[in-house]
């Protein structure tokens, strides 16, 4: 058996890849860069939430009636009203500005309070195990297996659609994933030495909790905030599609979907616009997301 | 028992493989030439992400999809090229004449299927068999292999088995289509010791029996020892030494040989100190111009630096066919002394 | 296995007994239910006769040990908007409307996903794996009742393929059935995906392709049964969605399921069917739960301890 000297290999044999496709660069892009994202959400979402009061063309709840139904500004209608007016003649661009602000307090609000509770609960069940873990658990199943628009309705028949209840809503479907998550990683963080230390340094435990195990699993809670905004806002957008979400006449995107499913044949664009303004924030929200967690916590997987 | 050691069944030839990743084109199989004759076993040992793996599964066409390709090279097999072969005949080959067993038992077998029926699944593959007598066959396999009451086994699960019991299974799923070559890569790592030389006594059986060709891949000098008729030693995707196992241990010429052979803890050696190479084989993206070992070597020369050492042949006591890359070996007579 | 059953039926039970206490509890302490009996300018003497007459008068605990007893025989109250019907008999009547849709939707909706997020998993980093990317964040942005909406305006209205709502054959089954199960494709796909990408990177693919499986096989046989353990523990969540899902494609495509009945009983304040219609879906939901972990042991075998089936790639 003899071992040849390899001869040396031409350079262009060296199998440089080829360059990706096309799409696939355009996706390489949408997922590295998140400018796009953020700047849709910025446009869509943020902006006019905050400034809706003054940038807001129109009334938001005051139509003309004069006005009703005018297509948007390339399908006959005029710049008075660029994405139309719906069935009282309300501005619908005005209306989708106003909307973002529901949209954006309730995410924020609701995933607010329910990844406060889970957290907290998360760090107890996993900080102390035993019986407080027993509990902590079982509640989270029971919560997992009680369907959330099941709660809402429960909720909403009982004591009627407003802020606070659909707050409640979402703080409940919320909290059992951040107690569950937050909850695995402190039982590994917890056996770590520098945990140990500080025990033996005569820590609290409040202390070890929030100073030493806090910020370990902060990564793990802002990945899951961030991806959990767009499914909050379809949550949000189906409830007051339903009737159940803030009352009238403040406008929510999801209620303005329902106000033009009647009249689709005649005037598509009083459900279209809003609809549309929910996917593409959605869109964005879900991109940067999966980007945050490509960079944070790449680990983590939730559906 | 001697062995009867045929004519050269399995020739591979200057093998190379690339590995595309993120910080670009890696060679983890280089240029890797290797014979192999009829019921000779054949050890490939080096350190470990040498190469030897991925040149197992290179002489098989099954390596990592998309990311590593086989580039160049032949792997002559019965006076055929089977890098000519299409995939269609190349599947023919694997599992049929040429089988392998992998390193760990606890992850080769598929959880979800029954014991017979990854025998079976082989049998009906590669041999013409009717259907009603696979389980038999694959029950003969697993008797074969020294698996009690195979009758018995073959309803079971992996999970149900242990680990020296499931590589056994692996072994039976190799050798029940009568292969010519047997690829085992480190089948004995995972494993206890006392399951360790039980499995080695039986694959030493099996190819008494059969006259099957094992090719060994291990890292442990002792199992070549004790398995081996020929050795070839790799170094950073390349064969750097190779010979009969007797040259080697006796007279190694390449000093990576000799300084695998003195990190080996023997009985009959009083060792003052674990021994360990010092140094890192150099990267796969990153080799040095020169001798790659250069780095590593306590012989090296400035020549060592400047062109990759071709192979050249030693003239020794235990026969012929020796031969390592190394500018020491110009001098003929030239045996890598114990440091 | 025995253990793990009886454990599995255990767990469901308490997780059910919760859900009454809530159902309950809510029902008590948001609003007296008294209210929606009696005209608003009834007198408190009228109002505590109506309490009397329903136990409403009685403590908390009498209450819901006597709320359990009846919804145990099957009695959840009789409907205030369709006099002369219980609530469970309304949520009886309109059940199978619902199941035949989520049916229908989670079937198209495995039979698009697994597939896809397969070979996606396959075809990693290359075009057809951005295209599931794609298709996954999509789904999972387009609120379901919007995609309804502009499925009816396409396919009903413009090109006139489908007919708008209701119920009836075949052709009325398919818009809805798409908007309800959109979202869990994307669901689904990425599960499946992830879970094949782990699957193929054991010693088993390894070592079936080494003994000359074809690649077809190889995936299809001896991956995706391993790969399909995780998007099956998943069926349970996807069995909730499609029944919260319900009250959401149901209104918008006028289907006469529960969904539907939940919202009209919502609007008419009829508590008891809102109650009765939950109670189900909770049932529904745990039982179907229950299932799948069944279904879960007989695919994984290392769940199953005392078997005697075989099973062959």
């Amino acid at each position: 058996m003899n071992n040849p000297p390899p001869e040396d290999t031409p350079a262009e044999s060296l199998g440089v890849p080829a360059p990706p496709h096309l799409l696939r660069r355009i996706w390489l892009n949408l997922r590295s860069y998140p400018l796009l994202s953020v700047f849709v959400l910025l446009v869509l979402l943020v902006i006019p939430a905050l400034t809706a009061d003054w940038l807001a063309p129109h009334d938001p709840t005051q139509g003309v009636i004069m006005d009703r139904r005018l297509p948007p500004v390339f399908f006959g209608g005029t710049w008075e009203y660029p994405l139309g007016t719906d069935r009282l003649g309300r501005d619908i661009l005005s209306r989708i500005m106003y909307g973002a602000r529901v949209s954006l307090s309730i995410s924020l609000v609701g995933i607010f309070v329910g990844g406060l509770l889970g957290v907290t609960l998360g760090l107890l069940a996993g900080y102390f195990r035993g019986w407080i873990d027993t509990i902590i658990m079982r509640l989270v199943e029971i919560s997992l297996a009680l369907p959330a628009i099941l709660l809402a309705l429960v909720l909403a028949a009982a004591s009627g659609p407003s802020f606070q209840t659909i707050i409640i809503v979402v703080a409940f479907v919320l909290w059992a994933l951040y107690a569950r998550q937050v909850r695995g990683e402190v039982l590994s963080i917890r056996e770590r030495d520098y945990v140990a230390r500080a025990r033996v340094a005569g820590a609290s435990h409040f202390r070890i909790m929030v100073r030493h195990i806090l910020p370990n699993v902060a990564n793990t809670i802002i990945v899951l905030a961030t991806l959990q905004v767009g499914s909050v806002i379809i949550l949000e957008a189906a409830l007051s599609f339903l009737g159940l979400g803030i009352p009238r006449p403040t406008p929510a995107w999801g209620m303005m979907v329902a106000d033009g499913r009647q009249l689709i044949v005649s005037a598509w664009w009083i459900s279209f616009f809003p609809g549309l303004a929910i996917t593409l924030t959605v869109f964005s929200l879900n991109l940067l997301g999966d980007w945050l967690r490509d960079r944070l916590d790449p680990k983590l997987e939730i559906v | 028992m001697a062995k009867i050691i045929g004519e050269t069944i399995l020739q591979v030839e200057n093998l190379q493989t690339e590995l595309h990743t993120n910080i670009g084109v890696q060679r983890p199989v280089d240029g890797v030439s290797l014979s192999l004759r009829q019921g000779e076993t054949l050890g490939i040992v080096g350190e470990s992400g040498c190469g030897k793996s991925m040149t197992a599964l290179s002489i098989l066409g099954v390596v990592p999809k998309p990311a590593a390709q086989v580039v160049g090279g032949r792997v002559m097999f019965n006076g055929q090229d089977l890098r000519t072969f299409s995939e269609q005949q190349m599947r023919r080959i694997r599992g049929g004449s040429i089988s392998m067993v992998l390193q760990d038992p606890q992850t080769s077998l598929n959880p979800v299927y029954t014991i017979g029926g990854q025998v079976t699944e082989a049998i009906a593959l590669h041999r013409d068999v009717p259907r009603r007598s696979l389980m038999s066959h694959a029950i003969d396999a697993l008797r074969q292999v020294r698996v009690a009451a195979p009758e018995q086994r073959v309803k079971d699960y992996p999970h149900q088995m242990s680990g020296g019991m499931k590589q056994r299974v692996s072994g039976a799923i190799a050798i029940s289509c009568d292969p010519h070559v047997l690829i085992a890569d480190e089948p004995t790592t995972a494993l206890d010791v006392t399951i360790q030389s039980q499995y080695l006594r039986l694959l030493r059986e099996i190819q008494e029996k059969t006259g099957l060709s094992i090719i060994f891949i291990t890292h442990d000098f002792g199992i070549i020892a004790n398995m081996c008729d020929t050795v070839a030693v790799m170094y950073a995707g390349r064969v750097v030494e190779s010979g009969p196992v007797r040259a080697i241990f006796d007279e190694p010429r390449h000093p990576y040989t000799r300084a695998l052979l003195n990190s080996v803890p023997t009985m009959d050696r009083h060792v003052k100190r674990l021994y360990s190479i010092p140094g890192q084989p150099p990267a796969l993206w990153d080799r040095p111009a020169g001798c790659w070992y250069r780095n590593r070597c306590p012989f090296a020369e400035p020549r060592c630096e400047t062109q990759y050492p071709p192979a050249i042949a030693a003239k020794n006591t235990a026969g012929s066919n020796h031969v390592a890359n190394c500018w020491k070996l110009e001098d003929s007579t030239w045996i890598t002394p114990k440091s | 296995m025995q253990r793990y059953l009886v454990y599995r039926v255990v767990q469901s039970l308490v997780t059910l007994l919760a859900i009454s206490v809530i159902i309950f509890g809510l029902s008590r302490l948001s609003g007296n239910p008294v209210d929606a009996l009696l005209p608003d300018n009834a007198t408190p003497q009228e109002a505590a006769v109506v309490m009397h007459e329903w136990g409403l008068d009685r403590p908390l605990h009498v209450q819901y040990l006597a709320f359990i007893r009846n919804a145990l025989r099957g009695n959840l109250g009789d409907s205030l908007k369709w006099p002369g019907e219980t609530a469970l008999g309304m949520v009886w009547q309109r059940l199978p409307a619902t199941l035949q849709l989520g049916g229908f939707a989670i079937i198209i909706s495995t039979l698009i996903a697994i597939p896809i997020g397969v070979l996606a998993a396959v075809n990693k980093g290359r075009l057809f794996d951005s295209f599931g990317k794609m298709v996954a964040l999509l789904g999972q942005a387009v609120p379901p009742f919007w995609l309804g909406i502009v499925l009816i305006w396409t396919f009903s209205v413009h090109w006139n393929v489908f007919p708008t709502s209701g119920r009836g054959g075949f052709e009325h089954m398919v818009l809805p059935a798409i908007a309800m199960g959109w979202y869990q494709v994307a669901a689904l796909m990425r599960l499946t995906r992830s879970s094949t990408l782990e699957v193929l990177d054991n010693e088993y693919i390894k070592l079936a392709r080494l003994k000359g499986v074809p690649e077809w096989r190889v995936i299809w046989v001896h991956a995706l049964r391993n790969a399909a353990i995780a998007p099956l523990t998943y069926f349970g969540v996807i069995i909730g969605y499609i029944f919260t899902g319900s009250v959401v494609i149901e209104t918008v495509f006028a289907w006469p399921g529960t969904g539907l009945l939940a919202i009209e009983a919502i609007r008419a304040r009829d508590y008891p069917v809102v109650q009765a219609v939950v109670l189900t879906f909770a049932v529904v939901f745990i039982i179907a739960n229950l299932i799948v972990d069944i279904l879960y042991a007989f695919v994984d075998p290392r769940i199953r301890y005392n078997d005697n089936e075989q099973s062959t790639p």
